[in-house]
């Protein structure tokens, strides 16, 4: 007789174990068989368990599940399970390392942009869940922009997620996240991309930024005030008029102030 | 010490006649902005507590605004009650914030559990009914109605199999379980059927040794079969529409024991929200014919000679 924990622990590596692995059978033994065999139902939960996981990862990832393909993905996916064994109750946060993943799987290395789709694909699900804040109203803004002012209290909005990548990323991911499915291979414009990730309200917004104005939201996301932020902003994009950019995106409610958050 | 929720789900008597069973569905993302646009009539709205634990976002908005409209129920998928591993104190103290938050009518887990040694597998797995699980379970329900500060409901598992050392039947153990805690019993009748089937026992049999007085909220869904070389497993796959025998299951249930709180539950490429209110509507009118029979049955015995 196994007890529950030696019982629950011979289960839990033969879930977890990879396709086609046998169960144990100490496991088989402790089962009883009426027509179908031991093996044959605990595989029905095996199948159960990568299912649910499996359909985790493509609903966090619509984008990559496109361009890869249902096959492709599902080995994927089966190969990051057993990198990543779950470790939460909570399946919102079982892809976070997918991501990390991707980039360092050989056989998806001839796109060498799915890694970052995956990457916007991740920062969109942390700021559609992340805690809620009450924006910044764009009159309230301009004062931060002057040295005098020293209220060290400007935020990024808590749903900001900044990325930046070398591929025309968020076109790549637009294009496959629509609905209407664009058949066949496109070009797609542009080359590297400044992102700014944000949910001031009850959507989350993908908006193209420049370097300079990344550089920026950077500096404030580490605490620097808004002038000296400016002044890296200027370094990274001399050419832009980065003001106007910032006063745009107070405009966006992409600012609050520390204790606005709800 | 365990405390009742204050308002259960309770449908308001329309008119003369028996009372008529509350009757809500399973809340998907996909039907947050449908609900909230023509407000269907349904009693309470069922969702996985687990979906919910997040800081805030679309989730919670839409939540924040259907609370305002209908009586919710606290569904939870990963407790692991059934776990030979302590409980997480951070997964109970996240179910007690959100708790506290909307108050909910109904809270629920499972008879199962989902987690080992920090993996978790997200599915309900089966326990063997020996008195070991029972002082596990009852440990950890009990833990859970001490956080939450009131009484819990428990929902009966769809089982694939069964354990050769089992020293009690299934039944037997679930009223156990609510004598020594007293907890009481989400019966899904869907999973009886799966399971009796699959074990070759009699659904009939397993629903006469439940008093009514044990069952708080009733879960209805579909499954699935799969055939095999030497025989057929039914699979909880929450996918389809509430098959004939769970339907018959359920008026029969309904007339031993009166209206309960009943969830249609379909987790599995969720349908339109016409679907459900349509299994909704049908779930309505199966308890009030069950009702209108026994309450026929029982004035022509006051009246026979």
């Amino acid at each position: 007789m196994l007890t529950l924990p030696d019982l629950q622990r011979s289960i839990t590596d033969f879930l977890l174990s990879s396709p086609g692995t046998r169960a144990d059978p100490v496991l088989c033994a402790a089962i009883r068989e009426q027509g179908v065999p031991a093996a044959t139902l605990l595989a029905i939960y095996k199948n159960n368990v990568y299912t649910q996981l499996v359909g985790a990862l493509r609903d966090s990832y619509p984008a990559v599940h496109r361009l890869t393909g249902e096959e492709f993905f599902r080995f994927a996916a089966t190969e990051y399970m057993h990198a990543y064994r779950p470790r939460s109750p909570m399946l919102l946060g079982y892809g976070k390392n997918f991501p990390g993943f991707l980039k360092g799987f050989d056989p998806a290395s001839s796109v060498p942009y799915l890694p970052d789709v995956a990457r916007l694909e991740q920062l969109y699900l942390e700021s559609y869940h992340a805690a809620e804040a009450i924006p910044l109203p764009k009159a309230a803004f301009p004062p931060y922009l002057s040295e005098s002012f020293t209220q060290p209290d400007l935020r990024l909005h808590p749903s900001a997620r900044l990325m930046a990548s070398p591929y025309p990323v968020s076109r790549i991911w637009e294009v496959n996240v629509q609905s209407s499915a664009i058949e066949g291979k496109q070009r797609i414009p542009g080359g590297a991309e400044y992102l700014l990730i944000v949910r001031p309200r009850a959507t989350v917004e993908v908006r193209r930024i420049s370097r300079g104005a990344h550089a920026v939201l950077t500096a404030i996301a580490r605490g620097f005030s808004v002038p000296e932020a400016l002044a890296t902003g200027i370094e990274s994009e001399p050419e832009v008029d980065l003001v106007t950019h910032l006063l745009s995106l107070a405009e966006g409610e992409t600012f609050t102030r520390e204790g606005e958050y709800q | 010490m365990v405390v009742r929720p204050k308002s259960a789900v309770r449908r308001p008597s329309a008119g003369f006649g028996p009372v008529p069973a509350a009757v809500g569905i399973g809340l998907k993302p996909a039907h947050y902005r449908a609900l909230l646009r023509d407000r269907p009539p349904l009693d309470f709205l069922e969702l996985h507590i687990e979906n919910y634990m997040c800081a805030g976002g679309p989730p919670h908005r839409y939540l924040a605004e259907l609370a305002e409209i209908y009586p919710l129920s606290f569904h939870g998928v990963g407790l692991s009650l059934g776990g030979a591993d302590p409980l997480s104190h951070g997964h109970l103290a996240r179910w007690r914030q959100l708790v506290d938050r909307y108050k909910p009518a109904l809270v629920s887990e499972h008879v199962a559990w989902s987690s080992h040694a920090g993996h978790t597998l997200h599915d309900l797995l089966p326990i063997p009914y020996t008195e070991e699980s029972l002082s596990i379970l009852c440990a950890h329900v009990e833990q859970m109605q001490n956080v939450l500060g009131r009484q819990v409901l428990i929902e009966n598992p769809s089982r694939y199999l069964e354990f050769n050392d089992s020293t009690m039947a299934e039944v037997e153990f679930l009223v156990e379980v609510t004598a020594r805690t007293g907890c009481r019993l989400l019966l899904d009748l869907n999973n009886v059927f799966v399971s009796t089937c699959n074990q070759c026992e009699d659904a009939g049999i397993y629903l006469s040794g439940i008093s009514g007085h044990l069952v708080e909220q009733i879960h209805l869904a579909g499954h699935s079969i799969n055939s095999f070389e030497t025989g057929q497993i039914r699979i909880d796959d929450h996918g389809h529409n509430v098959s004939d025998p769970v339907w018959q299951l359920y008026s029969d249930t309904v007339a031993r024991i009166g209206p309960r709180p009943t969830l249609i539950e379909w987790d599995t490429d969720v349908p339109a929200l016409e679907v459900l209110l349509a299994e909704v509507e049908r779930a309505r009118e199966i308890a009030a014919a069950a009702l209108a029979d026994v309450s026929t049955r029982s004035s022509r015995n006051a009246h026979a000679p």
